[in-house]
């Protein structure tokens, strides 16, 4: 059948459009229209840097082609048009790997759905880039402590439907049970792009794919996807 | 341990010829953190005035960095009051000549 309110096609037994958001079901909001989540933070988080990135590897490696290609669309569109693509296209590449662990066929698509999700994705990557260049500024090691903080803001925005100071306000709320843990989980994806970079340039392409799919698999952990974003993709 | 050992064996230089902070190298003077990694070589010789010469804040700072690893309402207060010290130390270092700060 095709969409209502977009016209793509969609699967007969579909209950939300995986292009626009809209609900087939009568009564029911649809993704884009749907009400934040409520969310409280766990109050005890073990930060397993290792075993993430090792997991984001493993579902890289298992579909390197796409992740590959993914990788080079999202380099050539961020350079292209900068700031403005970056947040709803790592939205996009959480999108994929979200639907990879949910054993759900993904598919270079995937990228752009993130587009549904263009206002707070948008502001989010302005502000966060705004207080990690502020951080930055005064001698480094506060610009990655900002960083670790938010890295889980986008994967808020898509999941519980947050605006984007709700979503960065639960990514800190989860950074703080251990600030140097999540630190440390940063300079590890840090040192998996340099590794990338040292491999020809062009590991690049590897290690981007691999940090993404990590911080998806330790947002699944720590937090776990919403029932109806998994039934939505 | 391992860090403690490394901290106390090596040494950076006193007045290092490149340095990583941005906002020095943009206004010519220190931020509110600057000083704190010889601080921190300093600290584990046990060279107390030293560390506060490279940084004076920066006894409190590690202790804001060690109350990372407990929970707790101290940590709180202590992180609260130490970002405000920090900001008021980082407003007097821009404004007092450089012998003072």
């Amino acid at each position: 059948m095709f969409c209502h309110q977009c016209g793509t096609q969609v699967s007969a037994d579909a209950q939300f459009c995986t292009t626009c958001g809209a609900s087939f079901v009568p009564g029911t909001p649809g993704l884009l229209g749907a009400p934040e989540t409520p969310w409280t933070p766990p109050a005890v988080i073990q930060v397993q840097a290792g075993r993430w990135i090792g997991e984001g590897w493993a579902l890289v490696t298992a579909d390197l082609g796409t992740y590959v290609l993914l990788a080079l669309v999202f380099c050539v569109l961020s350079a292209a048009v900068p700031v403005i693509l970056q947040g709803p296209l790592i939205a996009g590449f959480h999108i994929f790997t979200m639907k990879k662990l949910m054993g759900r066929r993904a598919e270079l698509a995937d990228l752009f759905v993130g587009f549904n999700y263009f206002v707070p994705t948008l502001v989010a990557s302005i502000v966060i880039g705004l207080f990690v260049f502020c951080g930055t500024l005064l001698c480094v090691i506060p610009g990655l402590v900002v960083a670790a903080m938010y890295k889980f803001t986008y994967l808020f925005i898509v999941d519980k439907r947050m605006d984007f100071w709700p979503a960065m306000q639960a990514s800190h709320a989860v950074a703080k049970r251990d600030y140097v843990g999540f630190t440390l989980f940063l300079l590890l994806m840090v040192l998996v792009d340099l590794l990338g970079v040292l491999c020809c340039f062009v590991g690049i392409f590897v290690a981007i794919p691999v940090t993404f799919a990590a911080i998806t698999v330790a947002y699944k952990e720590i937090v776990g996807f919403e029932q109806r974003t998994v039934d939505a993709l | 341990m391992a860090l403690f050992t490394a901290l106390w064996y090596f040494s950076v230089p006193a007045d290092p010829a490149v340095r990583l902070c941005a906002f020095h190298w943009l206004t010519g003077r220190p931020c509110p953190l600057c000083g704190l990694t010889r601080a921190l070589f300093a600290l584990a010789k046990g060279h107390w005035a030293a560390a506060v010469h490279f940084n004076a804040l920066s006894p409190l700072g590690f202790a804001m960095l060690f109350a990372l690893f407990w929970e707790g309402r101290m940590r709180a207060w202590l992180w609260k009051g130490g970002v405000g010290a920090f900001a008021v130390y980082g407003v007097l270092r821009i404004c007092l000549p450089a012998y003072l700060t």
